[in-house]
């Protein structure tokens, strides 16, 4: 079994990533993801682009799409703007997600040509899918069935605004509910969760320039010894 | 205690990193690199670009200038570049092809006119 490759917290890759092996992202990457094994993008992980992998579990932040051979998982501590492809794909309730659900393989022609360097189908537009389940004969994925009525029917606060965010009210604003209220149990066990504005927009703790970068303590170096060459 | 990071053989990024902890690349990167703490090019890593780190290991192959409190080039590593180091290390069967800038401080009676 190949050790898996780790790009830890702190560490920020700003580029493409290729090649064969798992992948696990701690830290930050901003740019395309394409690997052959499983991606997984841990609690502190954030990830800016498409990603696509034999497997794409998300546990942190992903704003990009994700594209799965065989699965993605998006786990309950999640956070994704995208949308997500592939033959079985798992919304785990608690998961903050905004984007299509494409349950079919990558490989499927409906969906046009899939451009793997790309992350993009070309040709066919891919189809919305609005409700994928519910026209589904319930001994084909069972547990799939559960997973996906638990995310698609969370329990709010009745006075919580509507779908469009847009409208919602600012951060600021006192008269906010707040997600921690009593009567959301599931979205408010995460301390993190409570300061965020009661919206279904998925917030990203996008790097920003603010973000401290580390400096080096460097003596200068050989600068008096070149004076003194140069004599 | 922070883990360390580790770049698989079969993955190849294209791009900078930056940030702060251990990072060892056993596989090809290609751009420049700037970490607060140990940079470590494996066995069988490939590296193109600039390093800059707290310290930096070679035993893969390091093509691009290093700027570094240590480097080290271990038995088999290849480093193509100039370094600029407080400390560097070079093994027996390990190579460096370039320029290496330390702070010398050569006695007195040594200083001025030419060698």
């Amino acid at each position: 079994m190949k050790r898996p490759s780790m790009l830890p917290e702190g560490v920020r890759f700003v580029g493409e990533v290729d090649g064969e092996g798992d992948f696990v992202v701690f830290g930050t990457i901003e740019g395309p993801v394409n690997i052959d094994g499983a991606v997984v993008i841990e609690e502190s992980g954030m990830v800016k682009g498409h990603v696509r992998g034999r497997s794409v579990t998300v546990r942190g932040a992903l704003k990009g799409h994700a594209f799965g051979e065989d699965a993605v998982v998006v786990d309950a501590s999640a956070r994704v703007v995208g949308d997500l492809t592939a033959p079985r794909v798992r919304v785990v309730p608690g998961a903050r997600f905004r984007g299509k659900l494409l349950v079919r393989s990558v490989a499927d022609p409906s969906l046009g040509v899939y451009d793997p360097t790309m992350h993009t189908f070309t040709g066919v537009p891919a189809p919305v899918v609005t409700t994928p389940f519910d026209s589904r004969s319930s001994a084909d994925e069972p547990q799939f069935r559960t997973t996906l009525s638990g995310f698609r029917a969370p329990s709010r606060p009745p006075s919580r605004p509507p779908l469009t965010s847009k409208s919602s009210p600012p951060l600021s604003s006192k008269s906010a509910p707040p997600l921690s209220s009593k009567s959301a149990p599931p979205l408010a066990r995460k301390p993190a969760l409570v300061d965020e504005p009661p919206t279904e927009e998925v917030m990203l703790d996008e790097p920003t320039d603010e973000q401290p970068r580390f400096s080096l303590k460097m003596p200068t170096l050989g600068r008096s010894d070149a004076r003194r060459r140069g004599q | 205690m922070k883990a360390r990071g580790y770049i698989g053989p079969g993955i190849h990024l294209r791009g900078t990193i930056d940030g702060s902890g251990e990072l060892v690349v056993d596989g090809t990167l290609v751009g420049p690199v700037e970490l607060a703490g140990v940079f470590t090019v494996g066995g069988r890593g490939a590296v193109t670009g600039d390093v800059q780190a707290k310290a930096v290991e070679v035993e893969g192959k390091l093509e691009g200038s290093v700027r570094a409190e240590d480097v080290a080039i271990r038995s088999g590593g290849a480093l193509y570049g100039d370094v600029q180091a407080l400390r560097v290390g070079l093994d027996d069967g390990g190579a460096l092809h370039g320029t290496v800038d330390m702070d010398v401080e050569l006695p007195e009676a040594l200083l001025g006119g030419d060698a």
